[in-house]
């Protein structure tokens, strides 16, 4: 009679167990590993077998996993801030208040928030450097590197979003420097700005605008474009590390996923986790005194990862340095995949010896160059005075842009007769420009004083 | 062909900018001998005069002793070179060009003291950072137009600078008629606010448009007084606008880049334009460059 009681209990656990989780949790034989890998939840966003080489931690960097933990910390974070967080002017500052000093944890998990979101601008930059230098961009994965930039477009604006919330005077006039930017986009720039301010400046209907699109509309629009953007990646199969001049790797040397990436991947999610929480229990993030619109701190700077268009508009013409320059790279960075390719260099770092030297001179000559160029336009170049019979939309806007853009293809076209690659020159002009633009955002955060004038942040 | 095309373009705008920046300066340098030439340049010009920094000329004057409140003084030849509708460029004997404020055009237009470009002038006034502002020009001629009395007030405010103004004490605002009036009291309820567009920024005025379409228009001075402030407006702008009335035209009391939150004062307490200098020896003007409220 115990015994058949025994066998009837046990058998009940074991039921419940098995209609939630259908597969040992570490299955033995290799067929066990492969049908776990395609049934559990989580796992099945990877292919059963991966390619052994695939699993080299120098060719990825662990960036695309990094930022998935990413995701999920501020996932959980920002729903634990949001039992505390009260989006009204009058409130949301208190509540930062009240995070730091009376709820238990409370500024740990804000810190942990804030890092996160702000690493997650960085990971997602480095991921994409990541690709393009290893040219896993190319066919068939064209359309995943545009789910990728729009997904960096949108953690962008997830930050930006979030930068107001605290409601301080950092917050208050980042958002109020950052959304004028909006407001040179020709004919809709006005109207877009309006709407996303919810009048016309920045104010109580802002604070609620960007706390809907902060907790709701871009997290669920990451969350759906990351569903596709991952299973696009199994679907076209992990890009292949591979050495200078190697032959496209065959599908040999396939080990399954479990244990061998998903072991990498754990380890990797804890490591970085660690490290974060260290990060995050040590450094707090920036809190100043509460949103005062009647003063405005000198100099007023938009959020560091716009700091680079901000300093484009001291040099530019609005409607170039807000909206022409940056809306140029955008398309380009949208149409890369699409460019004419004359060589297979999937997998190969910076495609080849060459490449690697020109990658290295470029990114040299991208800091170089946009150094003494804001140097010379600073202290010597004045084209609207050089110029004053025309619109300052000429002298300073497209007399500039044209030059830049002439010596950039220039310069293409004389890569073209050293006997370079096209692919090798592509990768060449966006190296040149992407370090250019950090140049440029070094500038902005770190060189610009009172009045935006260039100073040394060591005096 | 469309890389050709594009290359084209772009070539003949550097090309063509490149040219005509050369040509605007050389022409600019060569003006310096113009002046150099000119007898009566040299026989007026002391050689002990005192030379600032920034090269331009100019010697001892009673202007002097209000040094630290209007500026530093100076009186220098210059030929003009053009006009605007508050002031006028001219070029130094010693090549240096600058744009001197006179006020504006309707008040030194109406004292029967004709200038005309490429005339030699004699300029007393005093100088803020780079700005300068006139006295008084004398022409070659020897007529005078006097611009501002002798304590710097501009003439042309409806203050002379001697009376203390209207202030806001009584809780209305006061502003300058330009035109040699006398102050005018506006009551609070009368000064409007608009936010709208900058559209044009030119010859000392700013045009914005609203939101209802129309476009406001209203004296506000040279940029190089915004510069003076630390803000640069750009067309494109967004911006807030506080003024009135006065006989059907808009005047404006101060200007708010909303990108930026810095409002610039254009008119003091007095009603006299900020964008005119200092110069008013009954007190200290306001802070010209304050935050937005």
């Amino acid at each position: 009679m115990s015994e058949t009681q025994g066998e009837s209990s046990k058998s009940l656990v074991e039921q419940v167990k098995t209609s939630i989780q259908r597969m040992p949790l570490f299955p033995a034989g290799e067929r066990d590993r492969l049908r776990a890998t395609v049934s559990n939840l989580i796992l099945h966003i990877h292919p059963p077998k991966v390619e052994q080489r695939a699993l080299r931690f120098s060719y990825t960097f662990g960036l695309g996993g990094l930022l998935i933990v990413l995701a999920t910390v501020l996932a959980i974070t920002g729903v634990l801030l949001l039992f505390i967080y009260t989006p009204s002017p009058e409130a949301a500052y208190d509540s930062m208040i009240a995070l730091q000093t009376e709820i238990r944890f409370g500024n740990l998990i804000r810190n942990l928030h804030h890092w996160s979101g702000n690493a997650m601008v960085v990971v997602g930059v480095l991921h994409l450097l990541r690709v393009f230098f290893t040219s896993a961009y190319a066919p068939p994965r064209e359309f995943n590197w545009i789910m990728g930039v729009s997904m960096m477009l949108l953690i962008i604006a997830a930050n930006f979003t979030g930068y107001l919330l605290p409601w301080d005077q950092l917050a208050y006039w980042a958002i109020t420097v950052g959304t004028s930017l909006l407001n040179y986009i020709p004919l809709i720039g006005e109207p877009v700005t309006r709407l996303l301010l919810g009048g016309p400046e920045v104010g109580a209907a802002t604070l609620t605008n960007f706390y809907g699109l902060h907790i709701a509309v871009i997290p669920l629009t990451i969350f759906g474009i990351a569903s596709f953007h991952i299973w696009r990646v199994r679907k076209d199969t992990f890009s292949v590390p591979r050495n200078l001049n190697e032959d496209p790797v065959s599908r040999k040397d396939r080990v399954t996923t479990i244990p061998h990436l998903v072991n990498i991947e754990f380890v990797f999610a804890l490591v970085m986790l660690a490290l974060l929480i260290g990060w995050a229990v040590f450094v707090n993030a920036p809190l100043e005194e509460a949103a005062n619109p009647a003063h405005s701190p000198n100099p007023a700077k938009a959020a560091w990862y716009f700091m680079g268009f901000q300093e484009l508009l001291l040099h530019f013409h609005p409607v170039f340095g807000a909206i022409f320059i940056p809306g140029l790279g955008l398309a380009g960075l949208f149409a890369l995949p699409y460019l004419e390719r004359d060589q297979d260099v999937v997998g190969i770092w910076f495609q080849s010896t060459a490449g690697r030297l020109l990658t290295i001179f470029n990114a040299l000559a991208g800091i170089g160059v946009t150094i003494l160029l804001v140097l010379l336009d600073e202290y010597w170049l004045d084209l609207p005075g050089w110029l004053p019979f025309l619109p300052s939309s000429i002298s300073n806007g497209w007399v500039p842009t044209a030059a830049i853009l002439l010596a950039l293809i220039l310069y293409a076209d004389f890569l073209k007769t050293l006997k370079f690659k096209k692919t090798e020159i592509y990768q060449a002009i966006f190296t040149y420009l992407f370090f250019a633009f950090v140049t440029l955002t070094v500038i902005g955060i770190f060189f610009r004083g009172e009045g935006m004038a260039l100073v040394l942040p060591w005096n | 062909m469309v890389k050709k095309i594009i290359i084209g373009i772009l070539a003949l705008t550097v090309i063509t900018s490149t040219a005509a920046a050369v040509a605007y300066n050389v022409g600019k340098s060569q003006a310096a001998p113009l002046i150099a030439e000119e007898p009566y340049i040299a026989e007026d010009i002391p050689a002990s005069n005192p030379v600032r920094d920034n090269n331009i000329p100019h010697e001892a004057s009673p202007l002097v002793e209000a040094e630290g409140i209007m500026g530093e003084p100076f009186t220098a030849l210059a030929q003009i070179r053009g006009f605007d509708t508050t002031g006028m460029n001219v070029v130094f004997e010693t090549g240096e060009t600058a744009y001197i404020e006179l006020g504006p055009e309707e008040y030194w237009r109406s004292q029967s003291v004709e200038l005309r470009e490429t005339d030699i002038v004699t300029i007393e006034g005093y100088a803020n950072e780079e700005m300068y502002h006139a006295v008084s020009v004398t022409t070659a001629d020897g007529e005078q137009i006097v611009l501002r009395s002798e304590s710097g007030q501009p003439l042309w405010s409806g203050n002379d600078g001697q009376s203390p103004g209207g202030g806001s004490q009584d809780g209305t605002h006061t502003s300058g008629s330009q035109g040699g009036q006398n102050s005018i009291q506006i009551p609070a309820e009368d000064w409007v606010t608009y936010t709208g567009t900058l559209s044009a920024i030119a010859n000392g005025r700013m045009t914005i448009r609203l939101e209802d379409g129309t476009s406001i228009s209203f004296r506000t001075g040279q940029p190089r007084f915004f510069r003076s402030q630390g803000v640069e407006f750009s067309i494109g702008d967004q911006v807030e606008v506080v003024g009135f009335y006065n006989n059907g035209s808009f005047s404006a009391g101060d200007v708010v880049q909303l990108s930026t939150g810095i409002r610039v004062m254009l008119l003091d307490p007095n009603g006299r334009p900020l964008w005119a200098g200092p110069g008013n020896s009954t007190g200290s003007p306001l802070p010209t460059s304050i935050p937005a409220p």
